[in-house]
C-alpha cells in the first residue's frame, strides 16, 4: 500500500517537473519575441506572442518589412488612382477640412524641407510658398503612409496563426489579438514635451486597434525665435496655427484612417475635429502646451494619465 | 480509507506548487536581473550588446556607441539632428534610442516587467 503510493507520487513529481520545464522553455506558454527593422525612413518594431515556439520561427519581421516597402513604393510613385481607398480617404478629408488637409502638397513639403533628414531647413519666401501651393501637382502621402503601413502589417500577420502582436511603424501602432490569459495590450504615449523615453500615460487596448499621433513636437526647426513644425496647412502653405495644441492621438480600427485623421484633427483643432472623428467612428486625445489634455468619446477611459505635468480638461 | 484527501496527496500538491513557484521565481528574477540590449544597424540581423563589458565601439563609420555600468548611449554621430546623441544614457527595459539618418537603433528589450508593449508617438 505504502509502496504504490510512493510510486504514484514519484510519477506525478516527474510529470510536474516536465510541465514546469515545458512552460519555462515556452513549449506551452506563448512566446514573446521582439524585433526591429528600418522602413519608410523610420523604425519598425514588432512584438509577437505566439501560440508556441514554432510560430516564432516562421513569422519574421522581414515579411512585415517587405510588405511595407512594397506599399512605400506605391505611395511614392505618384498620385494613386482616384478610386484607391487611400486616395478616397484623402479627398474626403480635403473636403471635410475645407482644404487644410491635402494629399497633393508634395511641392510645398519639398520646399519647406522639414521632413528631410540631411538638410537644414529655413523659411522659404512667401512668393515661393504661394507658387508651390498653387502647383497642386505632386502627391505626398506622408500623412497616411505609416498608418497604411500598419494596415499592411496586420494583413501579413493574419496568415501567421499568432496569439497577438504589437507593431510600431515610427510610433504608429497596431495591436491584434491578445496577450497570455486574455490580458489587454499596454501602449505608452510619448510625452510631447519630455525626453525621448518619457511617457505621459498608457493606453489599455483590446483586440485590433490602431494608435496614430500627429504633433508639432516631432519634426520642426527654429528661426528667429519662432518654431516651424512639419504639419503644413493646405489653406495657407505655412505650418498649422494651432492655439497651443501640440499633439493629437487617434484611436481607430483602420490604420490609414487613424493616421490621416490625426493630421486632419491637428489642423482643424478640437472643436471642428468632433464631427470628423464621428464620421469615421474614431476617438482622440488632444494635448496642449499648457499641460491640458482633452479626450473625445470613451478615449478617456482607455487612457491612464500618469505624468504630473499634465491634467485632464473639458 | 474514507477520507477524500490523504497525507500523500497533500505532499504531492505541495511538491507541485513548490515546482511551479520555483519556475515562476526563476523566470521573474532572470528577466529582471538581466536587461538585454540590442543593436539594430540598417536591416542587418540585430546583435546583442554585452552590458557587462564597458566599452566604446563603432556601429557605423561615424557612429560611436558607449557601454558603461549597464547603460548605453550614442557618444558621437555625424547626423544633422543629433537626436541620438542628445538622448543620453538609457538603461531601462523598453527604452530605445534611434538614429534615423544612419539607421542605427539601440533597444532595451521591453520584457513583461516593463509593463508596456509599445510606445506611440
Amino acid at each position: 500500500m505504502k509502496k504504490s503510493l510512493c510510486r504514484v507520487l514519484l510519477l506525478l513529481v516527474a510529470i510536474g517537473i516536465g510541465v514546469g520545464i515545458a512552460v519555462y522553455r515556452g513549449g506551452i506558454s506563448p512566446v514573446r519575441g521582439t524585433s526591429q527593422a528600418f522602413v519608410m525612413g523610420s523604425l519598425l518594431e514588432q512584438s509577437v506572442w505566439t501560440k508556441g515556439a514554432k510560430t516564432a520561427l516562421t513569422y519574421r519581421i522581414s515579411d512585415t518589412a517587405d510588405a511595407i516597402r512594397a506599399l512605400e513604393k506605391t505611395l511614392t510613385a505618384g498620385p494613386l488612382p482616384a478610386d484607391d481607398p487611400v486616395q478616397v480617404l484623402c479627398d474626403a478629408l480635403t473636403q471635410k477640412t475645407s482644404g487644410a488637409f491635402r494629399s497633393d502638397l508634395g511641392e510645398l513639403i519639398d520646399l519647406w524641407g522639414i521632413d528631410q533628414a540631411n538638410r537644414t531647413p529655413s523659411v522659404p519666401s512667401d512668393e515661393d510658398i504661394q507658387r508651390a501651393l498653387a502647383g497642386h501637382g505632386k502627391a505626398n502621402y506622408g500623412a497616411v503612409g505609416k498608418g497604411a503601413a500598419c494596415d499592411a502589417a496586420l494583413a501579413v500577420s493574419k496568415d501567421a496563426n499568432l496569439r497577438g502582436f504589437v507593431v510600431s511603424v515610427g510610433g504608429n501602432i497596431v495591436t491584434f489579438g491578445n496577450k497570455p490569459f486574455g490580458q489587454p495590450f499596454k501602449v505608452a504615449l510619448r510625452d510631447p514635451k519630455g525626453a525621448l523615453n518619457d511617457s505621459i500615460g498608457v493606453f489599455t487596448l483590446k483586440g485590433t486597434c490602431f494608435v496614430s499621433t500627429s504633433g508639432s513636437y516631432e519634426k520642426y526647426f527654429e528661426q528667429d525665435g519662432k518654431r516651424y513644425h512639419h504639419i503644413l496647412d493646405g489653406r495657407t502653405g505655412y505650418p498649422a496655427e494651432t492655439n497651443g495644441l501640440i499633439s493629437v492621438t487617434v484611436l481607430s480600427n483602420n490604420g490609414a484612417v487613424g493616421d490621416a485623421l490625426s493630421t486632419a484633427c491637428f489642423l482643424v483643432g478640437y472643436n471642428d475635429a468632433q464631427s470628423l472623428l464621428d464620421d469615421y467612428d474614431c476617438e482622440a486625445i488632444f494635448i496642449y502646451d499648457s499641460g491640458a489634455v482633452r479626450a473625445t468619446g470613451s478615449a478617456k477611459e482607455r487612457f491612464e494619465l500618469r505624468s504630473e505635468a499634465y491634467h485632464w480638461a473639458d | 480509507m474514507g477520507r477524500l484527501i490523504k497525507r500523500g496527496d497533500c505532499i504531492l500538491i505541495l511538491v507541485c506548487l513548490a515546482i511551479a513557484l520555483g519556475v515562476f521565481v526563476l523566470r521573474q528574477t532572470m528577466a529582471a536581473q538581466n536587461p538585454i540590449a540590442y543593436l539594430q544597424a540598417q536591416n542587418q540581423p540585430r546583435q546583442a550588446i554585452d552590458l557587462t563589458n564597458d566599452q566604446i565601439f563603432s556601429a557605423a563609420p561615424n557612429v560611436m556607441i558607449e557601454v558603461k555600468n549597464n547603460r548605453v548611449r550614442f557618444v558621437q554621430s555625424d547626423c544633422p539632428d543629433q537626436i541620438c546623441v542628445h538622448a543620453g544614457w538609457i538603461s531601462k527595459a523598453g527604452d530605445s534610442v534611434v538614429c534615423l539618418p544612419n539607421q542605427i537603433a539601440v533597444v532595451f528589450e521591453s520584457g513583461e516587467q516593463s509593463g508596456v508593449d509599445g510606445i506611440a508617438y
